[in-house]
């Protein structure tokens, strides 16, 4: 069995596991490093960033509190500690298999490499503005994950409405998209409720009209904006699982930089540093699969070698 | 010209094909008496015998031809507008009688005998030329290749394309020049051919065909890192590909490698690297032997490289498959013409710390300034790891057969030691 078998196996197991594993009452906590969205309610486990957005606005509660005359350090402990675990459960899970997660177990990016399949079999190209402009919109990410960071803080203290708690969820494309292979539809409609509600929802049509378009033209386009992968970056020195590149064995035909779908070039460009993980990297390996080089490119789980590219390899049909 | 001239050209002409044909026929029946012939090699053999006139080639393959210099232009696209491309060479000592004359002094010995050969009208004796010429713009010497023909005298004009090879392989501009080269191509190729369109489906099947020659090929290369193979065979096999059929080549290699199942003798393995060599010009591979040296290794793009790797695809619009063969076809390409190329001098130093082989043996034909000028670092780079380098400067010419084994096996009593 090839490596990208393998890993479309895993991709739909992961797809299946998370989207419909709470029929069969699994919980996986609410630490996954992935989306895999808490809006589908047959989810097997909550996709991490909404754990910290709710830890952190629950977490600057007493501010809140502070400013309407309540008691503002009731619960303050049993929250911390909170964002904490969730913290130390995340930590672990990206530290053992890296940003695999996006990869190898991410059903929203599945749903992506659908799109890009389809795209594939019409025998329509990958779009080129988008792929040169891969490094501007690259940096979205962080703005997100800044975006991700302040609001819940500012909503948990009060300054904005509480909706703003989970204000990426609110506009993440997943939040509309995954829920439809659970036949729920409620959230590709308005929501008339209140008007912070009424512009989130009106957001969430636009961006996932957006990032499907994107999607459609470029692969793996919604992991350019991920902040999911961004967060992910501040573990890269630790990630048990690695990919590593003996340069002197490159031959600089270009394979991995054409196949990566996040159009990387760190790992074609590095001709002196073996740790060749790109910050957008989302650890698929397809790279490797692809490096007509024999032992050009590695990967690793600690010091262990998994899987090596090989020129025999890279022939097969 | 005069009658007399012509009668004297005639006469030359018909000198020089005799003794052509003996100089092919002596080289076959040298390949056809070595103790480790096997029926299973004959068909490479006699691919090399049969000629290299585009009426065989075409009667063989079913396919018009086109000539091809150099190995930059994708030969997936070649085969799926229904072509058959042959790499122009030259390998006869004696053709390059005919093109001296009007040729510098020093002078790539391989493209002087192509010119020689091309002049003796061999490409034409059947009264078939090759339908087009391709030329990537990769050494000087391609670079001028038409010029080269037209003083020569050569009559055969066929449709001829130029491919401008961008000499730098790291930068974008580059790659999207290349590729541009690539459509152009494929626009040249169409014109000719009178296929307006070709469907991605019909490129991806031509691609595959190529990949599993490469596969097959792969696993004779890992045959020949054994020391299984001499590098005799290894060459007259890479030789022979354009000769035929990628298909039928393919199930040939396939058939013939078992019989490689053991390694003869335990000699010093050596990396042999530097300018081609062609059938029936394998001069410097029968001295190697003589010396007791064992080529387990070579970046020939005669040999080893006469496929750029694997070409790997995953998108499969037109574009993304004309995308993929652009790339890997100058990107993958370690020819020494190409400015950014520390990864060709990597290529060869990197097995030599995995103690793959003892030395290597840099050949250069006389006027081959690309090989020759990088010699130089590869020299510096070699001496600096402790690891022996012999260059060896040589043409087609057999005088200095007896100095160059000498040296050579004085090369092999340092690797002994």
């Amino acid at each position: 069995m090839t490596l990208a078998k393998l890993r479309y196996i895993t991709q739909h197991i992961g797809f299946l596991v998370f989207t419909y594993g709470g029929f069969l009452q699994i919980n996986l906590g609410q630490s996954i490093p992935c989306l895999s969205c808490p809006f589908v309610y047959s989810c097997t486990g909550f996709c991490y960033l909404m754990m910290l957005q709710r830890a952190l606005g629950v977490l600057f509660l007493p501010l809140n509190r502070a400013f309407s005359g309540a008691d503002p350090w009731s619960n303050i402990a049993d929250n911390f500690l909170s964002l904490l675990f969730g913290l130390g459960i995340f930590s672990v899970l990206v530290i053992v298999l890296g940003k695999s997660w996006c990869g190898w177990l991410c059903p929203f990016g599945l749903v992506q490499d659908w799109i890009t399949r389809l795209r594939r079999k019409l025998g329509i190209r990958e779009s080129e503005i988008l792929v040169r402009q891969k490094e501007k919109l690259s940096v979205i990410k962080y703005i997100l994950l800044g975006y991700l960071f302040i609001m819940p803080v500012l909503a948990g203290s009060g300054v904005l409405p509480v909706d703003f708690i989970l204000a990426f969820c609110n506009i993440c494309p997943a939040k509309a998209l995954m829920p439809l292979f659970a036949g729920d539809v409620q959230y590709i409609a308005m929501d008339f409720s209140t008007r912070v509600a009424l512009g989130f929802s009106l957001a969430l049509l636009i961006v996932t009209a957006a990032m499907l378009i994107g999607m459609f033209f470029k692969d793996r386009f919604f992991c350019l904006f991920c902040p999911m992968l961004a967060l992910m970056n501040f573990y890269k020195r630790l990630y048990l699982l690695k990919l590593a590149k003996e340069p002197m064995a490159c031959h600089g035909c270009g394979n991995c930089r054409r196949t990566c779908s996040l159009d990387n070039e760190t790992v074609y460009r590095e001709r002196v540093k073996s740790n060749v993980y790109d910050a957008d990297c989302m650890g698929c390996f397809k790279c490797v699969e692809g490096c007509a080089a024999d032992k050009s490119l590695l990967v690793k789980l600690g010091p262990f070698k998994v899987f090596s590219s090989s020129r025999r390899y890279a022939a097969r049909i | 010209m005069s009658n007399n001239q012509d009668d004297r050209e005639g006469r030359l002409k018909k000198k020089i094909l005799d003794r052509f044909d003996d100089e092919t026929s002596q080289e076959i029946k040298i390949l056809k008496s070595r103790p480790d012939f096997r029926p299973e090699l004959e068909y490479f053999v006699d691919l090399l015998a049969g000629g290299r006139d585009p009426a065989t080639i075409s009667a063989r393959t079913g396919r018009p031809v086109v000539a091809l210099m150099c190995l930059q232009a994708p030969l997936e696209l070649f085969h799926v507008y229904g072509l058959q491309p042959f790499k122009i060479f030259g390998g006869t000592m004696v053709a390059q009688r005919l093109s001296a004359p009007q040729l510098p002094a020093i002078m790539c010995p391989m493209l002087r005998s192509a010119l020689g050969e091309l002049h003796l009208d061999l490409a034409g004796s059947k009264g078939q030329k090759f339908l087009a010429w391709v030329t990537p713009t990769t050494c000087d010497w391609v670079v001028k290749i038409q010029d080269m023909m037209e003083v020569c005298g050569i009559t055969e004009k066929p449709p001829f394309h130029r491919l401008e090879l961008p000499h730098l392989k790291d930068r974008t501009e580059s790659q999207d020049r290349w590729l541009e080269e690539v459509y152009l191509l494929r626009g040249f190729l169409s014109q000719i051919t009178g296929k307006k369109k070709i469907r991605r489906q019909d490129l991806a099947r031509s691609m595959n065909i190529y990949q599993k020659s490469w596969h097959v090929f792969s696993n004779l290369i890992d045959l020949k890192r054994t020391g299984r193979v001499p590098e005799i065979w290894f060459m007259v096999i890479s030789n022979s590909f354009f000769f035929d059929d990628a298909e039928k080549w393919t199930e040939s290699v396939k058939k013939a490698l078992p019989v490689f199942n053991k390694r003869e003798k335990a000699l010093p393995d050596i990396f042999l690297a530097g300018s081609p060599i062609f059938f029936p010009n394998l001069k410097m591979l029968h001295l190697l032997e003589e010396a007791g040296l064992n080529v387990v290794m070579d970046d020939l793009c005669s040999s080893e490289r006469i496929f750029p790797g694997a070409v790997y695809f995953d998108d499969f619009s037109e574009h993304g498959l004309l995308k993929a063969l652009a790339q890997r076809y100058h990107q993958g390409c370690l020819c020494p013409t190409f400015s950014d190329n520390d990864r060709r001098i990597n290529n060869i130093i990197a097995p030599a710390h995995k103690d793959l082989y003892k030395g290597v043996v840099f050949h250069v034909l006389k006027g081959c300034h690309p090989f020759d000028l990088e010699s130089l670092t590869l020299e510096c780079r070699l001496k600096d790891m402790g690891l022996k380098f012999i260059k060896l400067e040589t043409d087609y010419t057999s005088e200095d057969s007896q100095t160059l084994l000498t040296r050579l096996e004085a090369y092999r009593n340092t690797l002994a030691n």
